[in-house]
């Protein structure tokens, strides 16, 4: 496989996780209340964040981890739609907010990171 | 079920530029944190200036939800150096507040 015909590989398998991912955070918006605050948006970016702190603590091969990593991961936890319902929430509520979903976010990353080096001797 | 595919089409577009953008050889992780603040703002301000229901879904949950990521933000604010991270972390969500805010009044601003 020439790098060239490689490469279109690797971006076809973001695509494709890409768009994966968002119809799965699609899906969880639709099921999971969205007032005062979107739940929906609350559980992707906790389950997101555990999830590829497991999976970049083991070996994958370039295209499993543009697909997986780059894509349904990462499209499937949103960054915009937290800092959108920040601001929204105003100057009281916004901060609790984004810090509680933050903080979260990295505690969920680092159990992610400690069991999938376990899981995969990996360190 | 068209909007279905029209959300993962614009996630699959988003993903994309977010790959483009994003050098791994930066030892301070650019690319995300510009994703992350430019579709801040223009979640913001498509929020209030599109009305048409399936462009505004196809945009906003899609294209800008794909583009911006919040798992590898925090992956790569834990996987840094204590002091490198936390700034990381720090600096993303007060600035990406901060583009949102800004992307919510210019959108009422255009609409007015």
């Amino acid at each position: 496989m020439s790098s060239a015909a490689g490469s279109r590989r690797v971006w076809s398998a973001i695509a494709l996780g890409g768009a994966l991912g968002t119809a799965a955070r699609y899906g969880m918006d639709l099921v999971l209340p969205a007032d005062p605050i979107s739940i929906g948006n609350v559980v992707v970016n906790i389950v997101g964040a555990f999830v590829l702190g497991a999976m970049v603590a083991r070996p994958m091969r370039d295209r499993a981890a543009a697909f997986w990593r780059t894509g349904v991961l990462g499209a499937f936890t949103t960054f915009g739609a937290m800092t959108v319902q920040t601001a929204e929430l105003g100057p009281i509520a916004g901060p609790g907010y984004v810090i509680a979903l933050v903080l979260a976010g990295l505690a969920a990353a680092v159990v992610g990171l400690r069991l999938g080096r376990r899981g995969g001797g990996t360190t | 079920m068209t909007t279905l595919l029209v959300v993962a089409a614009g996630g699959a577009v988003g993903a994309v530029i977010r790959a483009a953008l994003s050098c791994r050889n930066h030892t301070w992780p650019y690319g995300t944190l510009a994703v992350n603040l430019l579709g801040s703002f223009a979640l913001g301000i498509t929020l209030r200036t599109i009305d048409h229901p399936l462009a505004l879904i196809a945009i906003s949950s899609g294209l800008l939800g794909g583009l911006t990521t919040f798992s590898t933000f925090v992956v790569e604010g834990v996987t840094r150096p204590r002091l490198q991270g936390g700034a990381y972390v720090v600096i993303s969500v007060v600035a990406g507040v901060g583009c949102a805010a800004l992307g919510l009044a210019v959108g009422s601003r255009l609409t007015a």
